[in-house]
């Protein structure tokens, strides 16, 4: 009895810790910043106002940076599912290609964002990819940094199919190039399709990089960034909630993996296909 | 200014596939999102465009561009605002001067990153009217040229003044001595912006001159005698001063974490856009230190990057932007009264009121070529002092140990007049 | 054929290495190297970042961090994973992936908002009648442990599904033999579900650690640069307030070289202790 009121009330508080700070988020935007300046705080809204949604929107700034953001995100997870899969395919079917992968992987991983991203920004500068309106330097360098989770994920994907197929279209006469499209890609088709959301929502969620590399034409998280240090309570808190929606997709996808660990792999800090054999 | 690179991606191809379905199909949502929204947003652009990288707050831009209309519809152009702060603005015009080629065609800067920004920028000369002269007190207009040439103009002058809570606070102290009993009997309710950045000499610099001293000789005994003020209110200071900045320290001014702290007028026009003023918050002067008061002279100086793709319709804007009418409407909409005041027994007049008191005693921060290490060492020297319990004449003396001997020695030539205008160097 | 299909591997080995050689590796070497490169002497910047209280502050934030934070999400993901386990409860379940579900950036507002003096947390804490604390006061050890809770937040529930994960993967047969002999469950605990959990925990806990030694933004949104400085704060500042790419660059590869010696490091330790406990029946 007790041992039940003890799970219903630790149920209950992760329930609260999971969802309140969401409640509180979507009070702010849409209560006046009054309501959200005041000491102490309230709890519920008082007054609601659609002002801080509707300048987020009406922003001349926020739209093409949504539409900046988008589209870096979409390059960089076409670039890392396609380059991924190349490798992933290598990875798989050859040992050294998979030492050699493996190395570069885990010495990439271990580099720290700021490490890489001063130099980038200079060397990006000169060549003319710095800072541009449409954000391509910063896409390339999203894609690059997800090319890791795009190898891992699409690598188990290739390491659970059978040679004899590839085999089978060599005897058929396709050569190897032909084979991998017609036969092997289509196979792992829902591991690419991971990759390619996952992939999606690194450079949508990174900071970082877009911080020093789009200093002006700037991506959705260094906005808020700036929103948030710069006290603008209701803008931030709405601008959030548009930043909130891809993140759905990630609990839709999180939910089914409770309980099989394939795809675990793929997640940042994840674990490494090569350590993962003897779990 | 060319348009965007359409992302040569087929998301078709991507989206057929068995992924989870309600994932899969938001995704197709924001992809088609992405594909149509800066097509439609860029491709009809039938007007030159001019591009102008200022340091505005996000609140600001939507304003500004109201200001910007006249112009706009006179000259047939389009302007694009960027708003970033004053050290991205100096990267963005490096790296365009780097490739070669730019977007930015009009770039504002901080009065301290003016010493830095000038080999990159175009001659502005001519553009220094008579009328244009009368705006702006000679100081401004001196931090701008180097070696008889104009390379700046001021597009807006701010200095700072301080800001205090009136419902908390009452009466704001208007002395050394009130400022410090006021601390004492509120702790944590006064604070400065000392994060390690040059907004902190920007809050030294109005002490430090209203005792006599200098930037550019740690030996003056008015540094001494500001410095030991700072030690003596640190232990009554927010704890956060440590990490403000202008835009957290008026957000804790917000929050009614903070009663008392300096700030640039913007800071006024945002308090009144969130409804907090002149409710809660007023501006008023400085305190008054033993040799008088002081203030420092902030932003807003425009440049034409040597890398515009538009100079001359640029140069235009900033001849526009140099009339005695612009600067009016400039100062309306936005809330900046630096070239001039606001209107008598306005609202206007009420907030900024602390501000038009301080306008006689604006002063300028050193537009040498050292500055940023100059100011830099002053940053860890106040730091130690305010923060780590160092004696104030012990940073003092290390400050003087460490500056190179080159920062100190007004540099020759046309630029002295200058320097010594800016910094009153005792020498 | 098979030539052929090794001339396909290669070319699709090389093309993404190199890009991730061009776009990571090369930029990290340079920055390594152009410090070097400046007037004077030769490790001016190096030493002038060196010589700064700061970077020795930041250096034991960035050791201490990463500490604290994995301490917090491990306890954390393993009560949570046998929570979850035990408590099978579609909407525990999600309430628990949600903070790794948001983006960083959000989840960094809201910790904000939440730990600020007058922020939520600290207005619940008066509404049952406490007193509000200074959860991030500049350069103090709560500030420090704040900036690991909201760190290790973020990730802890990937630490949860791995952990999850690998209990699932635990023969239930195991169980039911040692409780036939009469095991207690804190000994089953011991025995059973720690030992088999070890491989993951470890690989995990190797990851994760190198991950945290990177922190950046949770410290620059929720304590500001100079509260709770950490290296790659430490080097930002240096790069946007000070304008000094040299000595950002050489503060960026101090934490590289760092992380990345501590890494392989540990990669390998991690590889032979795994290699060892496979060895065993």
């Amino acid at each position: 009895m007790v041992r039940r009121v003890l799970a219903r009330l630790l149920s209950g508080s992760l329930v609260l810790a999971g969802f309140g700070p969401l409640y509180l988020l979507a009070k702010q935007a849409i209560t006046p910043e009054l309501e959200s300046f005041a000491w102490p705080p309230f709890w519920l809204p008082h007054r609601l106002t659609a002002a801080h949604l509707r300048a987020v929107f009406a922003l001349s700034e926020l739209r093409s940076v949504l539409a900046r953001s988008l589209a870096v995100a979409a390059l960089s997870a076409v670039l890392a599912t396609a380059l991924g899969a190349m490798l992933g395919y290598a990875m798989a079917r050859g040992r050294r290609e998979r030492a050699a992968g493996l190395g570069l992987i885990s010495v990439t991983r271990l580099l720290p964002m700021i490490a890489v991203a001063i130099p980038l920004a200079l060397a990006l500068i000169v060549l003319g990819l710095y800072d541009t309106q449409s954000g391509i330097g910063l896409a390339l360098v999203h894609g690059a940094v997800a090319l890791p989770t795009a190898v891992l994920t699409s690598f188990s994907g290739f390491a659970g199919l059978p040679v004899e197929l590839e085999e089978a279209a060599w005897l058929d006469g396709a050569g190897p190039l032909r084979a991998f499209f017609s036969v092997v890609l289509p196979a792992v088709r829902p591991f690419l399709a991971a990759t390619f959301i996952l992939t999606f929502l690194l450079s949508w969620d990174e900071f970082g990089f877009a911080l020093l590399i789009q200093v002006t034409h700037r991506t959705l998280p260094p906005l808020l960034y700036y929103y948030t240090v710069f006290g603008d309570v209701g803008p931030a808190s709405a601008l959030a909630l548009v930043m909130l929606l891809p993140a759905i997709a990630v609990v839709v996808m999180l939910r089914p993996m409770l309980g099989q660990t394939t795809a675990l792999s793929a997640l940042p800090g994840g674990v490494a296909p090569g350590e993962r054999r003897d779990a | 200014m060319k348009a965007p690179t359409q992302s040569p991606l087929k998301p078709r191809q991507c989206i057929g596939l068995p992924a989870p379905r309600p994932a899969s199909l938001l995704l197709a949502a924001v992809l088609l999102l992405s594909l149509g929204t800066p097509a439609c947003r860029f491709e009809a652009k039938p007007r030159k465009r001019l591009t102008l990288a200022l340091a505005l707050f996000p609140g600001e831009s939507s304003r500004y561009r109201r200001f910007l209309e006249d112009f706009e519809r006179d000259r047939h152009v389009e302007i694009l605002i960027v708003a970033e702060t004053y050290a991205d603005i100096l990267y963005t015009v490096r790296a365009e001067a780097a490739a070669g080629r730019g977007v930015v065609d009009v770039a504002e800067l901080d009065l301290a990153l003016l010493g830095a920004a000038r080999g990159g920028m175009r001659r502005l000369d001519g553009l220094e009217t008579a009328q244009a002269q009368a705006l702006f007190p000679p100081a401004a207009w001196q931090a701008a040229r180097r070696r008889g040439h104009l390379y700046f103009v001021p597009g807006r002058l701010m200095w700072q003044a301080m800001i205090y809570n009136r419902l908390e606070v009452g009466r704001p102290p208007g002395t050394w001595e009130e400022l410090a009993r006021f601390a004492r009997a509120h702790p944590g309710k006064v604070a400065l912006k000392a994060a390690r950045y040059d907004g902190l000499v920007c809050d030294l610099l109005p002490f430090l001159w209203g005792a006599g001293g200098s930037l550019r000789n740690p030996y003056a005994p008015g540094d001494y005698t500001a410095l030991s003020f700072l030690a003596q209110l640190a232990p009554f200071l927010n704890p956060y001063s440590a990490v403000f900045r202008e835009m957290p320290i008026l957000e804790a001014q917000m929050r009614g974490e903070v009663w008392i702290h300096f700030n640039w007028p913007f800071a006024m026009s945002y308090l009144a856009s969130k409804g907090l003023a002149p409710r809660f918050a007023l501006s008023a002067p400085i305190p008054r230190g033993p040799a008088g008061r002081a203030t420092v002279l902030g932003g807003g100086y425009l440049g034409i990057p040597k890398s515009a793709p538009h100079p001359r319709l640029a140069r235009a804007f900033l001849r526009y932007l140099l009339s005695a009418s612009a600067q009016r409407r400039l100062s309306r909409t936005l809330g900046w009264y630096g070239s001039l005041a606001p209107e008598a027994g306005s609202t206007d007049a009420a907030l900024y009121a602390g501000f038009v008191a301080m306008a006689p005693y604006v002063r300028a921060r050193p537009t040498i070529r050292n500055y940023l290490p100059l100011s830099e060492r002053w940053q860890d020297a106040v730091r130690a002092v305010l923060f780590a319990g160092q004696s104030p004449q012990a940073a003092l003396n290390e400050l003087g140990q460490t500056t190179a001997a080159s920062q100190l020695a007004p540099a020759a030539g046309p630029e002295r007049a200058a320097e010594a205008a800016g910094d009153g160097l005792p020498r | 054929m098979s030539r052929s299909a090794a001339r396909l591997r290669l070319v699709f080995t090389a093309v993404p290495l190199l890009l991730m050689g061009l776009v990571l590796l090369v930029p990290a070497l340079a920055g390594l190297l152009i410090p070097l490169t400046g007037r004077g002497h030769a490790f001016r910047a190096y030493r002038a970042v060196l010589a700064d209280p700061m970077f020795g502050a930041a250096l034991r934030n960035n050791l201490l961090i990463p500490l604290l934070s994995l301490g917090i999400e491990f306890a954390g993901g393993f009560a949570l994973a046998l929570f979850v386990t035990w408590r099978r409860s579609p909407l525990v379940e999600i309430a628990v992936v949600v903070p790794f579900a948001l983006p960083e950036i959000v989840l960094l507002a809201l910790a904000r908002f939440i730990f600020l003096p007058r922020g939520y947390l600290n207005g619940a804490l008066l509404a049952a009648g406490g007193v509000p604390v200074d959860w991030l006061r500049p350069g103090s050890w709560l500030a420090l442990l704040t900036v690991s809770v909201v760190d290790a937040w973020h990730v802890t529930p990937v630490v949860m599904l791995i952990l999850a994960a690998g209990l699932r993967s635990i023969p239930a047969e195991l169980y039911e033999a040692a409780l036939l002999d009469g095991a207690g469950r804190l000994s089953l605990f011991r025995h059973i579900t720690l030992p088999l959990m070890a491989p993951a925990l470890a690989s995990a806990l190797l990851l994760r650690g190198f991950d945290a030694m990177r922190i950046f933004s949770t410290v620059l949104v929720l304590a500001g640069a100079e509260g709770t400085p950490v290296l790659s704060t430490y080097a930002y500042q240096l790069w946007s307030d000070q304008l000094a790419p040299g000595r950002a660059m050489a503060a960026a590869s101090l934490l590289g070289l760092l992380v990345t010696v501590l890494g392989l490091a540990g990669l390998g330790l991690g590889r032979r202790l795994s290699r060892q406990r496979g060895s065993l029946p």
